[in-house]
């Protein structure tokens, strides 16, 4: 991959709260272009939170989320305070993130080659024709071109979570996010997913992936993230995280993950 | 019974059914558009319209459309509104329909899942192409029964303008009755003709169910 002068994403002392409750105390955190990031963490830590802050689903209350260098989701006024920006903005930023969601979100009404089409058709301004090879030549990717006549309710979770993986990747983003993208997934079905998702890590894709599969964290992430109550308690290359961890939070993180594990094999 | 009433009474009769048709079609498209429009203003969620979308709510739901039309056309002319009975007919079930109406649509929307909304936005929908091709398709297919059933009641309640003169269904049959002193003819007529447009409108209201909910089937 060629040499990127901004990073994919930057987190600079991100905070977030909802009510009383401080989700997000203090982020910091960069992301280079092609690098493949899991974040790990127990439930309640700012996972998904800091996610949605990525791609602006959550607005942040203090700190800054780069995109590509640039500050998301607001702009400075004539007296350098800053405003939130208008949305058509945010999401011109935004155009090259997307994000996969826990819960597939297709759109039921719409079949799969539809669900896959619309957005080429109607944010991308493809015309019909366009815009139908690129969706079949997506769903060829995710192996789901054999459905394409099929409505999302008629397709296991983990053929939905393949259309909605290419659903995203027809808009050409740079940076996918994932949102615990096999969490709603019956065990036998999480395979499959984890499969195309190796796939795009292996094309190159810059991912940011908030998962419960340490082993899928371990084989492809070339950075991995332990988030524990609003802070980033330890990162680092998946090999020293998870065989040398330094933090009480994250040793006993890791040995519940491994004794549940362990348990059934 | 003495059918041969209806020789002389058809005339009449269709034309108020044609009458009745066509202040019912037009009242139920206000109501239809009139609703939309309350309930898209509803969700601009500014404290003020909120009161004066309650206010609406409360009047034209919490009266019988008796009371509202009666007010709206013998009542009308003392603050300097004169309307014909056929305008305040129509313009009587269009109000009183928009505030069910609005209501359907709310619970509509409400049913729309949050995440589909964050899929079509992250995806780089604009708002409105959010509604367009995401919320309403996915919403049509719920609130159609509950539509079609407000639109029965409000063919049914159209009645009632019989009281103001408007020369609709039910005024047709009352001077048929009254005319030759017959009851069981007119009003058993009377009571044919509204089942039969309720059951067309019900039929039709199927249709466009079973169209809307294709992706509903499962395999």
């Amino acid at each position: 991959m060629e040499k990127q002068p901004h990073k994919a994403i930057k987190l600079i002392d991100l905070k977030k709260h909802y009510g009383e409750n401080q989700v997000l105390k203090g982020i910091n955190l960069e992301i280079d272009y092609g690098q493949v990031v899991c974040i790990i963490g127990g439930s309640g830590s700012g996972k998904s939170t800091m996610l949605r802050c990525m791609n602006f689903l959550e607005q942040y209350d203090s700190g800054e989320v780069q995109i590509n260098g640039k500050l998301l989701g607001y702009g400075s006024d004539a007296q350098g305070n800053l405003q939130l920006a208008p949305s058509h903005i945010t999401q011109n930023d935004l155009s090259e993130v997307c994000m996969v969601f826990q819960q597939f979100n297709l759109w039921p009404h719409m079949n799969v080659l539809d669900n896959v089409m619309s957005p080429l058709l109607r944010v991308h301004k493809l015309g019909k024709q366009a815009a139908r090879e690129k969706a079949i030549a997506v769903l060829e990717k995710v192996d789901m071109a054999h459905k394409i006549d099929a409505y999302p309710g008629q397709l296991s979770g983990g053929q939905q979570q393949r259309v909605a993986i290419a659903r995203s990747l027809g808009t050409d983003p740079k940076i996918m996010l994932f949102d615990e993208p096999t969490s709603a997934l019956d065990p036998e079905l999480v395979g499959e997913v984890l499969k195309v998702m190796k796939s795009l890590a292996n094309d190159g894709m810059t991912m940011v992936i908030v998962t419960h599969e340490m082993g899928f964290a371990a084989q492809v992430s070339d950075k991995v993230v332990f988030l524990a109550k609003g802070f980033i308690e330890e990162q680092g290359p998946p090999k020293i995280l998870f065989t040398a961890p330094k933090s009480d939070n994250l040793k006993s993180f890791l040995s519940t993950w491994s004794e549940r594990n362990s348990g059934i094999v | 019974m003495d059918l041969s009433l209806f020789i002389t009474y058809w005339p009449i009769l269709l034309k108020g059914l044609i009458y009745t048709l066509y202040v019912c079609s037009v009242g139920v498209i206000i109501a239809l558009v009139g609703g939309l429009i309350l309930h898209l203003i509803s969700r601009l969620a500014v404290p003020f319209i909120d009161l004066l979308y309650t206010t609406y709510l409360t009047i034209f739901r919490g009266t019988p459309l008796l009371v509202q039309v009666y007010l709206m056309y013998y009542g009308g002319p003392f603050v300097g509104i004169e309307l014909s009975a056929e305008q305040v007919g129509i313009l009587g079930l269009g109000l009183y329909g928009s505030a069910y109406f609005a209501e359907i649509y709310r619970s509509g929307f409400a049913s729309v899942p949050k995440g589909h909304i964050e899929a079509a936005y992250d995806l780089g929908y604009s708002r409105r192409q959010t509604l367009v091709s995401i919320q309403l398709p996915q919403m049509l297919g719920l609130i159609i029964p509950p539509g079609i059933n407000q639109t029965i009641i409000l063919i049914k309640e159209s009645a009632i303008l019989s009281i103001i003169t408007v020369p609709e269904l039910t005024t047709a049959a009352v001077t048929m009755s009254t005319q030759t002193f017959s009851v069981i003819e007119p009003y058993l007529f009377l009571a044919v003709a509204y089942w039969a447009i309720t059951f067309l409108v019900a039929k039709i209201g199927q249709w466009c169910e079973n169209r809307a909910t294709v992706h509903l089937v499962r395999s």
